[in-house]
Formats: C-alpha cells, structure tokens, sequence
C-alpha cells in the first residue's frame, strides 16, 4: 500500500519532473569545503559518469542525495521534493552504495536481503520468492542456499549482493560509489553489464561514481566533471562523444602549407613539433584525400584517441582520475 | 517504527554475542542460586558462620549479577550490537529506507532495554525456578511477598532503562565499541561512586541495589528468623517497609529521568544533527 505522498511520487516520474535537481549545495568540514556551490540536474533514465579526483568532492556529493550527510547550504530535490522531512519517506525510492556495500558481515546473503526486505516493509519475501529473484538477478543464484556468512565472500561477490540489497524495494534511482572498486576485469565487465540491464528492464536512473573512466564511458549517457568541490563540467555523452574525437597526427611534405589547407577547410589542426595535429577528426580518410588533392606528399601518419580520460585531464589538470 | 524493530530483533536472534550474553546470564544465575542455596543452609545456626558465608556471598552476588546484568550484559550486546551498525556502515541501509533518524534511534533503545530487561528476567525467573532443588524457597509465599517482588522488579525496570538509556546514547556518540564501552564502564564505577557518597549522607538510600533485585525475595524468604535479624543488625540490607520503597522509588525514578533522560536526549539531538560515515 502507498499513501498519497508517494503516489503522487510515483505519478510524477513519468512527467517532465528531473529525478535529482540541485541548487548551490554546499558542504564544508572545519578542515575543508568539500562541496563548493554545485548546482545540476538529472534527468529521469539517464546513467550520469559522476567523475573527479580523489577529494573532488564525489562522496561527498553521494552522502548528501542520500541523506548519510547534512549540507552547510543550499537545496535539492528528488523527484521535485525539496521538503528535507518529505525526502525522509522518498529515500525508499532510492538505493544507494556508497563506497562499499552496507552488509551484515556475520550473516549469509538471504539474512543479509532479508533485512532490507524487513526495512521496506515487504511480506513473506522468502516464500513468495523475492529473495532468491534478486540473488538470481545479479548473478547469486547459489547464494539463496549458501550458510557462508557474507565475511567470506569475495569482494565481486560482495558488490553483487550489495547492488541485490540496493534493488530491494524497486528503487527509482541507483547511486553507486565506485561499484567495480577492488574488482578484476571480468568482475567489472559483469557489473556493467548488469547496470546497463538495470537501466535498460527497469528504467532505473543510476548515477555512477567510478576511477575507470574507459569503463565508465562503456554506458553512462551524461558525466559530471567535479574539481575541487566544484562543478567543472555536465555534458551528455553525445556531445562528450563530439569533444573527444580522434587525433590525425600526420608528416607531409609541407607541414606549414597543410595546416593552412586543414584551417581553410574549418579542421582543428596545429604544428606540434615536426608534426601536423589534425584534432576531433571523424573519417581520416578525408583529411588525406584533401592533402593529396593539394599535391602535398604524406610521408607519415598515425591516429590516437582522445579518450574520456585525456578530456578529464585537459579539463582539471593534472594527473588522471 | 515497527519495520526497525522487526529488523533489530531479526539480526539479534541471530547474532551469537546475543546468545553467549544470555547463555552468560543463564550461567551466573545458576551459579548464584548454588551458592546461595549453600550458603543459606550453611548459616542457619551459626552467627559465626552468617558473617563469613552469607553475607559475603550476598553482597558479592548483589554486585555480580543483581545490578551488574543490566549494567554489564545488557549495554554489553548493545556495544557490539550497535556500534557494528556504524563500523559495517549498515545504518545507512535504515537511513535508505525512508526511516526518521529519530526512529532508528528509539528503537535501538526499546530493543536494547529488552535484552537488558530480558537478562534480568532470565536471571530471576532461574532462581525462582530451581532455587528449591538447591535449599531455598519454592517461590514467594504470600501475596505481600508478591507485591514486593513485583516493586522490587517496577524500581529494576527504571534503572534498566536509565543504563540502556546511557549505553545507547554512548552507542551513537562514539560508534567504536570498544571507545563507547569503556566509557560506559567509567559512567558505572563514577556512579558507584556517586552511590557510596551519597549514603553518607541518606542511608536509607543505600540499598538501593540489592532491594532492586525481585530475586532477593526469593533470598529472604529462605532465611530464619535468626539470619534476617543478624543481616539486618550488621549487613546493609534490612528488609522493605514503606518508607524505604517510597525513599527508592523515588530515588531510582529521579536518577533515571534525570542520567538517563539527559544522555538520551543529547544522543539523539547529536545524532539527527551529524554525518554518518
């Protein structure tokens, strides 16, 4: 049963409203200003990248939306539900894991469900089978029968059960803090590969903090640059995808005279050292055929991409994420 | 409220800390009805034998398990109970649940004060229970004797709550068991303390502890004439006539309200207002 607060709630995620909206948050510590004035918006199905260095500010960030933490200043709203007392109630809609999985260490994966069945107030969920769903869902299907307390699980394990726990109740929105922490590369592939199902069956909203930003490009549709507490970018991955095109890096017979062809022919293109830069190019093939039809000689050539990861660092300074 | 409180007692009753502190108070009230048991029987003829048996055993058992359950058992589960919900970072899964902070903080307190309460009854209920197998009474008497009892058990029942009222509040101040823990051991020696000054001055006070304990009815019953009379001449334990219950229910009750209520409430104002980790 839902009382009319959450109804309503529930009515409003498929209109306009935005799943999180915020306005000049602010968080400060004695030590530090952890978060700096940050305003954004998220749009309902979207899986925003939430990208920075250590201390930028992403936790940080976390811990507010989910209620672990108290902002110095400044407001947000979930589901349009700015009222700190109504946001209370409405973090049933929300599920979070923030920096490692919430679980009983000295209980096994169904108590560990179990309790977080208790908490959202759902019946009977061993018999009428909710439990072993989500266990089989994030890929525990032994789990359901296994005695093991949760300490002896792996640290894939324990993510999977974490994100289990997170579904429990049928969230609107996912936050995970570095989800594929501590994980080996098959780990992480099926990780994203349950996020992206997540997403794709329940339409859940996922906002994704993560260090490895080549994996984080593999499906977030939207990123949020954070520095130093502050907001330093929010693009979608559409117009990320236009920034951080492939680079032409090319020797010619004439470099001083290609750049002037590349430039009058609205390319991105400069001298760096006894090299010719071609940035943000789609086909190279083009820019070739363009040289070439200017009876220039192409003695070299090569492409690199200039991945989420250089964008990030040309973006803050500095060393990578 | 109720969600939170389902949940508590779910992963209490399958946590071992739980079971080996019941199992403890099960072990401690055996012990004690042993040697009560001897030592009444023991010193049913003897004054001699009333100083050295009985009342040593009396007082040591009064601290050991009378009024140290709650304080030690009790607040004990609740440390390791509750500070693990901080360390393992689980409180956030009640915050994620759409649960008030102040709900999660009062029913960690109404289930702590069960287990508390629940220890005392244990011990209670096993020497009433057994005490005859072993030379004490068969149970209470007479209905005085259960009225008594049960206003023995009401003053037990406040002061249960004023050290789980500390012990939580602790919990959630400093959620490090260990930390919180040793605190709450300073708070009971401090009050001890407090105790022994105060019934320097208000003697009729100082048998606060033993007369708490429903269990020492039990005790009394069992006596002769002759040993009630020499442990109320020469040990600080004479029986309950109005005026004392009144001085200790008033007592207990102003204690209670004002330690107990005062940690409980800078806990949970300390705990809507901070981060958690």
């Amino acid at each position: 049963m839902i009382n009319p607060f959450e109804r309503r709630i529930v009515e409003s995620i498929g209109m306009e409203t935005p799943i999180i909206e915020a306005v000049k948050l602010t968080k400060s510590y004695p030590h530090c200003l952890a978060l700096d004035s940050v305003t954004f918006k998220i749009e309902k199905g979207e899986i925003v990248g939430l990208i920075g260095k250590n201390g930028a500010g992403k936790t940080t960030l976390i811990r507010l939306l989910t209620g672990i933490a108290i902002p110095t200043s400044g407001t947000f709203s979930i589901l349009g539900v700015s009222d700190p007392e109504k946001l209370v109630a409405l973090r049933k809609s929300i599920a979070a894991m923030v920096e490692t999985p919430a679980l009983y260490l000295n209980l096994n994966a169904r108590d560990n469900l179990l309790t977080r069945c208790i908490l959202m107030g759902i019946k009977n969920p061993v018999k009428s089978g909710y439990v072993k769903e989500k266990l089989d869902y994030v890929g525990l299907p032994g789990a359901f029968k296994d005695k093991r307390v949760v300490k002896n699980y792996s640290l894939g394990m324990r993510q999977r059960l974490g994100i289990a726990m997170a579904l429990v109740g049928e969230p609107k929105l996912l936050i995970l803090d570095e989800p594929t922490n501590g994980l080996d590369p098959e780990g992480i592939k099926q990780i994203r590969e349950l996020l992206l199902r997540l997403n794709k069956d329940k339409g859940i909203t996922m906002i994704v903090s993560s260090h490895i930003l080549a994996e984080l490009s593999k499906f977030a549709t939207s990123y949020i640059f954070l520095d130093k507490g502050r907001i330093v970018e929010q693009v979608g991955a559409a117009d990320l995808e236009k920034r951080t095109g492939k680079v032409l890096i090319l020797k010619t017979s004439d470099d001083a005279k290609a750049l002037s062809i590349l430039k009058g022919a609205s390319f991105e293109a400069e001298l760096v050292g006894d090299t010719l830069e071609v940035h943000d190019v789609k086909e190279g093939a083009i820019v070739l055929n363009l040289l070439v039809k200017s009876g220039l000689e192409i003695s070299a050539m090569r492409e690199e991409s200039n991945d989420l990861e250089d964008y990030f660092v040309k973006l803050v300074g500095g060393d990578k994420a | 409220m109720s969600d939170l409180l389902k949940m508590y007692f779910f992963r209490l009753f399958k946590d071992k800390v739980f079971w080996i502190c019941l199992g403890l108070g099960v072990g401690i009230a055996f012990l004690e009805t042993i040697v009560y048991g001897i030592a009444v029987n023991m010193t049913k003829n003897s004054a001699n034998d009333i100083g050295n048996v009985l009342v040593i055993s009396t007082q040591s058992f009064s601290a050991l398990s009378f009024t140290n359950l709650p304080a030690l058992f009790g607040p004990a589960i609740c440390f390791f109970f509750l500070t693990r919900e901080f360390h393992d970072g689980t409180i956030r899964n009640m915050i994620l649940s759409g649960k008030k902070r102040v709900d999660i903080y009062l029913s960690a307190v109404i289930v702590a004060f069960v287990i508390c309460y629940l220890n005392v009854l244990v011990d209670e209920a096993f020497i009433w229970s057994f005490g005859s197998l072993f030379g004490l009474s068969s149970g209470l008497s007479d209905a005085a004797a259960v009225g008594r009892f049960l206003s023995s058990m009401g003053i037990f029942f406040v002061i249960s709550l004023m050290y789980v009222s500390v012990a939580v509040s602790l919990c959630f101040l400093v959620p490090n068991a260990f930390g919180s823990f040793g605190i709450f051991i300073g708070f009971t020696l401090g009050l001890a303390l407090l105790y022994s000054l105060i019934s320097l001055v208000l003697p009729l006070l100082v048998t606060n502890n033993i007369m708490s304990s429903g269990a020492y009815q039990v005790i009394q019953e069992s006596m002769t004439t002759y040993q009630t009379t020499y442990l109320e001449e020469y040990f600080i334990a004479p029986s309950i006539d109005a005026t004392r219950f009144v001085w200790v229910s008033l007592w207990a009750s102003g204690e209670a309200v004002i330690i107990g209520g005062s940690f409980l409430f800078f806990g949970g104002w300390r705990f809507n207002k901070s981060d958690l980790k």
